[in-house]
């Protein structure tokens, strides 16, 4: 039996249905993001998992014992909170030291384990603080001392670096995810960043409506999306509806507004569909020698790629080339588009 | 035009009036409280303390002091005791009853004191409706006696000033991240060691702020302790009426008044040296 | 996340028994107001008007009514017409002594009413000002500057100086931009002032007292008069009247700004 198992849970307010039917097993040390938009269901599957709302129906073990019904303070696990929720009122020490207090352990073990842990986020110098007194990175750090002092079996991560600067969030990514492998404790992570699941998880369950679209590890479900929701979600996805007019073994022809695009995967003739491909999968040919041929409408240049809007017969769609240091093809001129065979994926109608 | 012009002629007719309409008539109370009184000749053109010591050593006076601080104090532990967990069983409603309870408990600050003291006689009087319940079901054979009671005025001075109370103590919740007790539990502390180790702590700044407005604003309290105390409990507020205008000696009474403007005045300076010391380096 | 009232039944209980507390005695009024005998008792035999007509024979309680509510008028109106101005100059100036000033205006909420009623009446009588509605309005703009600054202040700090800036990009006057964008921001909270000194002037008890005369008398005054002589139903009635007026403006207020932020004054 795997360490967290969530056996069909479900929270209704009333009609609403904030969650609805959600499974998932999470193995001991194993790293996993809720991720989606905000109202998709997914912190309040985290504050079910620590004891703050109670499943209407469904089951939680954590390491085999039921905790569906058990108060928040007696499920022995760690929270860093979105707001960081510091006591302001106590200093850093006092802060990473409370949870200890509460497991009623000496001073000098409690002091002990607290510097350790201080050391651990490098905050060492600044025990003595009031929370008042420290930078907004500093504080996330204290949150997580805090939530890891006390070796919970679980460490839930609620959106913990969204009030960060961009630059401090990438590299508090890194620093989390190396904690969490230096203690190897049991992590869930909430977030509606899907750069931040990715760098960070080792699975990620991408949640919709209440519902669970897709769980997997990132690269497979940026490489296979189930849905046109988690290829949209996950990164950008161009999206060209149409109507299949042959399959012929593990090839599919789909008609997208009068042009023929032959895309790997299985299908029926008649069905419509939309064949997804994604913005940097794209390459820029010779007019006439690609598939279909499109005009630039806007470019522009970001640095490390080029982002291209183009026109076509098929609709407008976006492209993404790489900087390679040499000109690429200017607004008004016409293109050819190509792309690998297997770039390409069939999505349900939508 | 000097840009340090505009300000002070944008203050102007606001500090004008101030000085004309407050600072005049406070430094004229302050030399009339060091005349004397005949009680043929009316207020004499002389100077000297005897008003401030005839108030420090006369024993009627000690009375009056006593009983005004003794029931400031009663006062203020009791709106503690009670506003303080009312206002943060208001932070836990839900949001419709909560505006409705606010409602209820803040509006009477609006609504006169007078009335508010009204209610209070009608309904403690001897023939006020608690005697006249008590009478009728049979629990008592003689009316309790309540109004002209210093019980009496604290009962009805803590309903007049709890609002303020439950409002300090209140905005000062609102201000707290309710994350934070989600944090103490989940650190495995029980309802109410968070309550007392983390809620309590964070909104004391509110109870002691609260508990300076009540503590002033009883010990100057005029109109409840004169309509519930009657003729024999005085305070402070009540003395300096009856020296103005019922003996007229007016440099008497301007002593007691400043007597127990400094009083308040080294309460409120006091408290906020303390509260600057404590809280500082913690709170914003 | 509170969708639900996280109280337990001992909190409910406690919750109960202060809202009973805080209204029993207002609830009393209003009862006794109504009663159909002729002395102070809970209209247990049949509601009654009669103490509220009976209110109309005595001109002494409605020529204090208006008298007060003249007066409140007056000097809420005069407060906060001092009260814009300095908000201005503080919010928007650094000037030696701007934290002195502010201080000085807000010093009458530290000064006992008794003790203003003391001063100012020897100062009144001394300038022949006693018992007149000039000597009055003074007295009361100091005692609810206070409450009308702080409401006034706090919008015009609130207020976002880039809509003026951006009216003046625009092509508006000094003068203009004033009208059309700074006057309009800040009237939620000058209104706010404005009501507040109001209602805190109409119930002044304890410093009126000292300086109104007979043919100056508020309505509080009259009824802490008439109280210290008798308590009947008749004062019972007067109050329930103004209970009513108070619960309609509250209402109103309450609506419009939010009860506890008029009073907190954020």
């Amino acid at each position: 039996m795997s360490f967290l198992t969530l056996q069909n849970i479900s929270k209704r307010y009333g009609q609403v249905a904030a969650v609805e039917d959600f499974n998932l097993s999470v193995e001991k040390g194993e790293f996993v993001s809720f991720l989606g938009p905000s109202g998709c269901g997914k912190t309040t599957t985290l504050q079910m998992i620590a004891g703050f709302e109670e499943p209407t129906t469904g089951a939680i073990h954590i390491d085999g014992s039921d905790m569906t019904h058990v108060a928040p303070n007696a499920r022995d696990i760690g929270i860093v909170f979105q707001s960081y929720a510091l006591f302001p009122h106590m200093t850093v020490t006092e802060n990473v030291g409370f949870g200890l207090e509460m497991r009623g352990i000496n001073k000098p073990e409690r002091d002990q384990r607290v510097t350790e842990t201080l050391e651990l986020v490098r905050l060492a110098e600044f025990a003595d603080r009031y929370p008042k007194a420290l930078s907004g990175g500093q504080r996330q750090r204290v949150a997580l001392a805090r939530a890891i002092v006390i070796k919970p079996q679980l460490l839930l991560l609620d959106e913990p670096l969204s009030a960060l600067d961009a630059k401090i969030r990438e590299s508090m990514q890194v620093e989390l995810r190396n904690i969490q492998h230096t203690v190897g404790v049991t992590t869930i992570l909430v977030t509606h960043d899907q750069a931040e699941a990715m760098a960070m998880s080792d699975r990620i369950a991408v949640m919709n409506m209440g519902r669970m679209a897709q769980l997997g590890e990132p690269f497979e479900i940026y490489e296979n999306p189930g849905d046109s929701f988690t290829s949209n979600f996950l990164g950008t996805t161009n999206l060209f509806p149409g109507k299949v007019i042959a399959v012929k073994g593990e090839e599919v022809s789909v008609d997208c507004s009068g042009t023929e695009v032959r895309v790997q995967g299985k299908s029926q003739t008649g069905a419509e569909l939309s064949v997804a491909i994604r913005p940097e999968k794209i390459g820029l040919v010779e007019p006439g020698s690609g598939f279909f041929d499109a005009r630039v409408r806007t470019r522009i240049f970001l640095g490390t790629s080029w982002a291209y809007q183009m026109d076509s017969d098929l609709g407008a769609f976006n492209v993404t080339l790489q900087n390679t240091g040499h000109l690429v093809a200017g607004e008004g001129e016409m293109v050819g588009i190509s792309w690998q065979a297997d770039a390409v994926r069939l999505l349900g109608a939508g | 035009m000097k840009t340090w012009l505009p300000p002070y002629l944008l203050n102007g007719p606001a500090l004008l009036i101030f000085v004309v309409m407050l600072v005049v008539p406070m430094v004229m109370t302050l030399i009339l409280s060091f005349n004397s009184f005949d009680f043929y000749g009316g207020i004499q053109e002389d100077y000297g303390w005897h008003n401030y010591l005839e108030v420090v050593k006369d024993s009627y006076f000690h009375e009056i002091f006593a009983r005004t601080y003794g029931i400031a104090i009663a006062v203020t532990l009791i709106c503690i005791i009670i506003g303080a967990p009312e206002a943060y069983i208001l932070s836990r409603m839900s949001k419709t009853w909560r505006s409705l309870c606010l409602l209820a408990i803040l509006g009477p600050l609006l609504i006169s004191v007078i009335v508010r003291t009204l209610g209070w006689a009608l309904l403690i009087g001897n023939n006020g409706v608690i005697n006249e319940v008590l009478l009728g079901v049979g629990i008592i054979e003689t009316p309790l006696k309540m109004m002209f009671t210093t019980g009496g005025i604290v009962v009805a001075l803590v309903h007049v000033l709890v609002p303020f109370m439950v409002l300090s103590v209140w905005t000062t919740l609102q201000k707290l991240d309710p994350q934070v007790e989600s944090a103490a539990l989940s650190l495995g502390a029980s309802h109410f060691t968070t309550l007392r180790r983390v809620v309590l702590p964070q909104v004391m700044p509110g109870v002691l702020a609260g508990s300076l407005i009540v503590f002033a604003l009883t010990a100057s309290a005029f109109a409840t302790p004169s309509i519930l105390g009657g003729r024999r409990l005085k305070v402070v507020a009540t003395t300096a009426y009856d020296e103005y205008l019922n003996t007229l000696n007016w440099p008497l009474g301007a002593a007691i008044a400043v007597i127990l403007l400094i009083a308040n005045v080294v309460v409120v300076m006091s408290y906020n040296r303390y509260v600057e010391r404590k809280y500082a380096a913690v709170f914003d | 996340m509170r969708r639900y009232d996280k109280n337990g039944p001992l909190a409910m209980g406690f919750n109960l028994i202060f809202l009973v507390f805080i209204l029993a005695p207002l609830v009393v009024v209003c009862l006794v107001a109504f009663t159909d005998k002729g002395y102070l008792s809970l209209p247990r035999d049949g509601l009654s008007l009669r103490w509220f007509v009976a209110i109309l024979d005595h001109p002494e309680f409605i020529d204090a009514f208006w008298y007060s509510i003249y007066l409140a008028i007056g000097s809420a109106t005069l407060a906060v017409m001092l009260a814009v101005p300095a908000a201005i100059a503080t919010a928007r100036y650094r000037f030696p002594g701007r934290g002195l000033v502010m201080a000085f205006f807000m010093s009458p909420l530290m000064v006992p009413h008794v003790v203003l009623g003391v001063a100012f009446l020897s100062y009144l009588s001394r300038l022949g000002w006693a018992g007149t509605y000039l000597g009055l309005v003074a007295c009361h703009i100091i005692l609810i500057m206070p409450y009308a600054l702080r409401l006034v202040l706090a919008s015009v700090t609130g207020m976002d100086r880039s809509a003026e800036a951006a009216a003046r990009s625009l092509g508006a006057t000094r003068w203009v931009t004033f009208r059309r964008v700074t006057v309009p921001l800040i009237l939620p909270g000058v209104t706010g002032g404005w009501v507040l000194a109001f209602i805190t002037s109409f119930d002044e008890l304890t410093m009126t007292i000292f300086i109104a005369s007979p043919s100056s008398t508020t309505l509080p005054v009259r009824m802490y008069q008439h109280i210290t002589e008798t308590i009947d139903p008749l004062i019972a009635s007067v109050s329930a009247v103004i209970i009513f007026i108070t619960m309609v403006m509250m209402i109103i207020l309450d609506r419009i700004f939010g009860l506890d932020k008029l009073l907190v004054g954020k």
